[in-house]
């Protein structure tokens, strides 16, 4: 039987998906080996979001390929941006969320909740992480978590979208006081009342749209 | 500060700011992997309370920032540091 393809989005168009993470049973019959392998190394909440969020993206590329999840042709590399033919992906998750952005161009998606933002160390987090520029908002800034969170998962999307890790750079370098870095466009996300994100995608502009996996 | 001494003080700045205990979070991280890695929002929250209560000033260069790829990363970028501070 052959199942209809969810249509690709158009250039410029991110397709973000909302996943509310929880039971995991299941779906880990949906991973493939080497997921496996590396849920042997998660235990607690972390393999509940790890389970879900790989099997949530393996059905949402199934979709985009109008085939079974087992046979979606998907890599997911350690440390790496997930790679499917004929889209560009990424993931992220936290707590009960996760998000999967899917282009036609290189995308990276970040999502955090919003308690994240507070700190006692918050002033240490700023000078540590934020660029001049970014400093200088974060300083006048009324809501000053929110001002660094912000900061922060637009920086997230845009070493995701560039295909680099946290490791690679230090995150201060990364000046995202624009929605325009470099080659990329950046949007923020507000996927549920208790999170916030971003989306970086390699195009002049960005148009969102938001679905649901059932 | 030895490299043990350093590494409790990562894990306990860990365990606070994640609101968990220290050994429960030493379990998932030995699960994890020899380096235990871990999302690294938490890695540079980590880092700065650590560097805090160690004395330390944080001030990575650019090579120092693979320092939030891991526990074991951190450990050893605020173990250095130390090392520098109290050298000179």
């Amino acid at each position: 039987m052959t199942l209809t393809s969810l249509r690709k989005p158009t250039i410029g168009v991110v397709d973000i998906w909302r996943i509310p993470l929880g039971d995991p049973d299941g779906y880990d019959e949906l991973l493939s080996p080497a997921e496996r392998e590396r849920l042997r190394t998660r235990i607690g909440t972390g393999r509940v979001r790890f389970v879900q969020s790989h099997a949530a993206l393996r059905r949402i590329v199934a979709l985009y390929q109008g085939c079974a999840p087992r046979l979606a042709a998907l890599r997911v590399p350690y440390g790496q941006a997930p790679r499917a033919d004929g889209i560009e992906l990424s993931l992220a998750y936290c707590d009960d969320i996760a998000l999967v952005a899917v282009a036609t161009t290189p995308v990276g998606v970040d999502v955090e909740p919003r308690a994240a933002g507070h700190d006692e160390d918050l002033d240490e987090l700023a000078e540590l992480t934020l660029s001049r520029r970014e400093l200088a908002t974060f300083r006048s800034a009324p809501d000053r978590a929110a001002t660094w969170l912000r900061a922060w998962t637009r920086k997230e999307a845009v070493l995701k979208a560039r295909g680099e890790g946290i490791g690679e750079r230090l995150v201060s370098e990364i000046d995202v006081a624009s929605e325009h870095v470099e080659e990329l466009t950046l949007s923020d996300l507000a996927p549920t009342e208790e999170h916030v994100g971003a989306v970086a995608l390699r195009n002049p502009e960005t148009t969102m749209v938001w679905k649901e996996l059932a | 500060m030895s490299r043990a001494e350093a590494r409790a003080q990562v894990i306990r700045a860990l365990a606070e700011k994640k609101r968990r205990s220290p050994a429960d979070l030493e379990t998932e991280l030995r699960a994890a992997g020899e380096e235990c890695p871990y999302d690294s929002i938490w890695l540079v929250k980590a880092g700065v309370r650590a560097a805090k209560n160690m004395g330390v000033k944080f001030t990575p260069r650019a090579s120092d920032a693979c320092a939030f790829k891991s526990v074991e990363a951190l450990t050893t970028y605020l173990c250095e540091r130390a090392s520098q501070e109290d050298a000179a």
